[in-house]
């Protein structure tokens, strides 16, 4: 192969000018002619690929019956180790007929197996990646033409395309009605100012689809001092969906936080500067947002608790991605203090590490919680007074009772020790009783207070 | 083999009540502690391989109450040579569960105590008889 783009010279007064040049037959194509066997004029046909032959006599044929001096042909031939080899012979005739068709000739013959494996390549790469290369022609009268446009890749994209090289206005056939004026006003401005051109712009589909598009190129002036530009064309739909999708996200994300009735902030992990507050946050603390955009934690937090938040803030920074929640104490505008419910989470926040808060007030709650216990303490001891310390003396006045039914057993004596201790356990059992009466009604009380407290706040 | 049966309450009615209980059954004296720690130091005076115990104990007591004693008693080995019948005027099924967690605890019986209570434990019985 090191012989690719070597030339080797030929001279046409015959049937074929390929064979003429032993040289080339050797270092080219493997073959030692006419020795080779393979060579010989019956197995020759056989070393072209199938239909290659023909075609090349065909031209061949049509070249010397016409009138055209040049002559070029690509056809495939086997090379002695089996594979196949691109050979390109080109010619240009010297002598002529009476009818002017070409008698003689002389040219070069060449493989570019090489050239024309990269020019598939080349295509197969423009197919998959779905660029359109556009080159638009500008004449002295400032006259845009279409003066190509890669056909594969439009029927990739399924716009009409046949027409277009001839339809003076082949931008109605290449963008949205709405988007003209935009791709219009981008390339009068290229090409006045010889200036790059970028625009994006829909296509409507044969199928109605909407494609987006991404056009750039950079404008060019020819020799003949007309003005070209080749736009290279890309799909840009599926990243103009995400882009949409991500803004109807961030939309929805900016709407939950700004509406969400909980207290919610974004700080900067490093200074503790808010970045953001939501209005609940803005209700709650009583700063406004522009105040709020001029603290940092600290100034949310009672003197007592900087410690506490330091170091949760430390351990915050270590561990960066950890989500939490706890108990921490804040301190309103107005100096309200109050105990809230916060849950910590990581978010980037216009490229920074931040941390987003939300902050759930549950001083009511906990209040309520405290109430909630202490009347469960009452209960359990009330319980525990009636199962133990109420039926001491009841069980006492139950046997004594059952005692004086067996009037045989007992002496006069017995009998008024029986009263007494009768009349003992009744009085105990009416303390007792009083003092399980104190402990409802105490409890009772608590609750109309924390009541009357709540309708306060 | 002699057979004792004590009875641990602090409170002087019950074990009043409690004598004119079994006199019906006994002409000797049921012997009366007033706490837990008072039977014990008893108990480990008195101890002997011929001598087994039953005992009819309370459970809110001064000084030593009824669970302290008998964990003091499972502590010393003593449980296998005494049995227990739990009388009680707690109505807390606590109580009656944490009985269950003693083997040598047999009865569970809520105050007052009456012949017919008394009559459905045939080993109280026995040693009511057996006592001298």
């Amino acid at each position: 192969m090191g012989t690719l783009n070597k030339f080797y010279g030929w001279r046409w007064d015959e049937e074929d000018p390929i064979f003429k040049n032993l040289e080339y037959i050797k270092k080219v194509l493997g073959y030692v002619a006419p020795d080779d066997q393979s060579f010989t004029a019956n197995n020759f046909k056989e070393l072209f690929y199938p239909g290659d032959f023909e075609l090349l006599q065909k031209s061949w044929k049509a070249y010397k019956t016409g009138t055209n001096h040049s002559f070029e042909k690509s056809y495939r031939f086997k090379h002695k180790d089996g594979s196949w080899r691109w050979i390109k012979e080109s010619g240009l005739a010297n002598e002529f007929n009476p009818s002017n068709n070409p008698i003689g000739a002389i040219g070069t013959i060449q493989e570019v197996t090489d050239k024309k494996k990269k020019n598939t390549h080349l295509k197969s790469i423009l197919k998959s990646v779905s660029i359109i290369i556009l080159r638009l022609k500008q004449d002295s009268n400032n006259n845009l033409k279409v003066e190509h446009i890669s056909e594969e890749a439009l029927q990739h994209w399924n716009i009409p395309c046949k027409t277009l090289l001839k339809d003076e206005d082949y931008l109605r056939n290449l963008a949205h009605k709405d988007d003209l004026g935009r791709i219009r006003n981008a390339l009068n401005n290229s090409f006045s100012k010889m200036e790059f051109f970028e625009c994006q712009w829909r296509v409507v589909s044969q199928e109605d689809k909407i494609i987006w598009c991404q056009g750039v190129g950079t404008p060019i002036k020819d020799k003949d001092g007309s003005c070209f530009l080749d736009i290279v064309i890309t799909d840009i739909t599926k990243e103009k969906l995400y882009t949409e999708q991500l803004k109807v996200s961030e939309e929805k994300y900016h709407s939950l936080f700004q509406h969400s009735p909980q207290p919610s902030w974004v700080y900067n992990l490093e200074t503790l500067a808010f970045l953001n507050v939501n209005t609940a946050a803005i209700e709650k603390y009583g700063y406004s947002k522009d105040e709020f955009m001029g603290m940092t934690l600290a100034d949310i937090r009672p003197e007592g608790e900087m410690t506490y938040l330091e170091n949760q803030v430390q351990k915050t920074r270590e561990n960066y991605l950890t989500l939490f929640d706890g108990h921490f104490k804040h301190i309103t505008k107005k100096g309200e203090i109050f105990t809230v419910h916060l849950y910590s989470s990581p978010i980037t926040y216009n490229g920074q590490k931040c941390r987003q808060i939300i902050a759930i007030d549950i001083s009511e709650k906990m209040k309520y919680l405290k109430f909630i216990e202490n009347q469960n303490k009452s209960l359990k001891k009330i319980g525990w007074m009636q199962s133990h310390e109420l039926r001491a003396p009841l069980v006492r006045l139950m046997g004594l009772i059952n005692l004086l039914n067996d009037h045989d057993s007992i002496c006069k004596e017995e009998i008024n020790y029986i009263n007494k201790e009768i009349i003992n356990s009744a009085n105990e059992m009416d303390v007792m009783t009083k003092n399980i009466a104190k402990i409802i009604n105490d409890t009772q009380l608590k609750e109309k207070r924390n009541d009357a407290q709540i309708i306060a706040d | 083999m002699t057979h004792r049966l004590l009875q641990i309450d602090d409170d002087p009615v019950i074990l009043f009540l409690h004598n004119k209980l079994f006199s019906n059954y006994t002409n000797s004296k049921i012997e009366q502690f007033k706490n837990g720690k008072l039977a014990l130091d008893h108990i480990l005076e008195n101890n002997g391989p011929d001598i087994s115990y039953m005992l009819l104990l309370d459970i809110n007591m001064p000084v030593m109450n009824g669970w302290e004693f008998m964990d003091e008693i499972c502590n010393l080995g003593l449980d296998r040579s005494i049995s227990v019948v739990i009388l009680t005027s707690s109505a807390d099924y606590a109580d009656l569960d944490k009985s269950k967690s003693y083997d040598n605890i047999v009865h569970f019986i809520q105050k007052p105590l009456t012949r017919e209570k008394i009559e459905k434990i045939p080993l109280l019985l026995e040693y009511l008889n057996l006592q001298e």
